[in-house]
């Protein structure tokens, strides 16, 4: 069992990683914090079972992936949803709704928006090769896919963002 | 597969994840191909775009506060913390026994004693045993309740219940 340092230090160093997938993957708001607890309690229950085959960070990605996604299932009348075809839903509007600092341009903001509006099967491995910057093989790891399609989905969710946008070479430079 | 449409390679050059030759050999194939120099340039524009996102911090409350849960959670139990809830557990067995004692014959002595206590002296003889028996049921029947109750808490202490868990959400 982890003791006090480990636990302070796994919430430490997560914590952004966390809450930044909570907040682009489930967009009612409300329910934020109470995941963000969720996911680092299902965190320290799974822990005597990290085997250590991929790094601890990737690990908890996928503990907190897996947690969003129980968490959207509790919360439909639907039949329960898997991993899969939760994630070849359709995009919706922007959840993480931060304040975006004018000065930061708008060219940000309508990125933000258009991020939003991928599948979650292009946007949640475009979050974590090029937002968080984890691996492309990390994110095959975290996702349980095959690196081909993590590379395929990537592409072509930047592509889409590319067209949406209707990006030139030196948008944000 | 012609080199224009060799979507991993195009990605892995733009993650810096090729090879020397695979590079040199890509960097030369944009050099002559304007679409894949233009797209590739296109897609490095939005991979720098996503890279300064704004990164909102979940509040220093809520980290304080599941730090806090973690620690309570991966605390570990007193030692001897079983030993209160299993004494507790045999009492409340024993105290059962000893009033469902002699069931079907005679009143225990003790649920004897307690029910005469509860009951109106001037009742006949009939329904005096009648209330007799009803108390000795019920008090049976508290103490199996209590001694399951202790039970449970003993499951849940030795972690074979996520009892605690749950309510202390």
């Amino acid at each position: 069992m982890a003791n006090r340092m480990d636990t302070d230090r796994i919430v430490e160093d997560h914590k952004d990683l966390v809450w930044h997938l909570i907040h682009r993957t489930v967009p009612d708001r409300e329910t934020h914090e109470d995941l963000f607890q969720e996911v680092f309690l299902n965190v320290l229950e799974g822990l005597p079972r990290f085997r250590g085959r991929s790094r601890l960070s990737t690990w908890i990605w996928s503990v907190a992936l897996h947690t969003c996604l129980r968490h959207v299932n509790r919360g439909r009348r639907r039949p329960f949803r898997s991993l899969d075809e939760w994630m070849e839903d359709a995009g919706g509007e922007p959840a993480g709704g931060e304040a975006t600092d004018p000065a930061a341009g708008e060219a940000r903001a309508h990125l933000e928006a258009a991020l939003a509006r991928l599948p979650l099967k292009q946007r949640l491995p475009i979050l974590l090769c090029h937002v968080e910057g984890l691996s492309q093989r990390e994110v095959a790891a975290a996702l349980a896919l095959p690196l081909g399609t993590v590379k395929t989905n990537v592409y072509r969710g930047l592509r889409r963002l590319r067209a949406e946008l209707g990006v030139k070479a030196d948008a944000y430079l | 597969m012609p080199i224009c449409d060799d979507e991993a390679r195009k990605l892995d050059y733009l993650a810096g994840a090729l090879g020397d030759a695979e590079r040199e050999a890509f960097a030369a194939h944009l050099a002559v191909c304007p679409a894949c120099r233009e797209e590739v340039a296109a897609l490095r524009a939005v991979m720098t775009g996503l890279g300064g996102l704004p990164r909102s911090a979940p509040p220093a409350a809520l980290v304080a506060a599941t730090k806090a849960r973690l620690r309570r959670r991966a605390a570990p139990a007193p030692r001897g913390a079983w030993l209160g809830p299993v004494l507790a557990a045999a009492v409340m067995i024993a105290l059962g026994f000893l009033l469902l004692g002699g069931a079907g014959e005679d009143l225990s002595p003790l649920a004897g004693r307690l029910a005469a206590a509860l009951t109106p002296p001037d009742l006949p003889g009939e329904q005096a045993a009648t209330a007799a028996l009803s108390a000795e049921a019920l008090l049976a029947g508290l103490a199996m309740v209590l001694a399951f109750l202790f039970l449970l808490r003993l499951l849940d202490d030795l972690g074979f219940l996520v009892l605690r868990r749950r309510l202390r959400r």
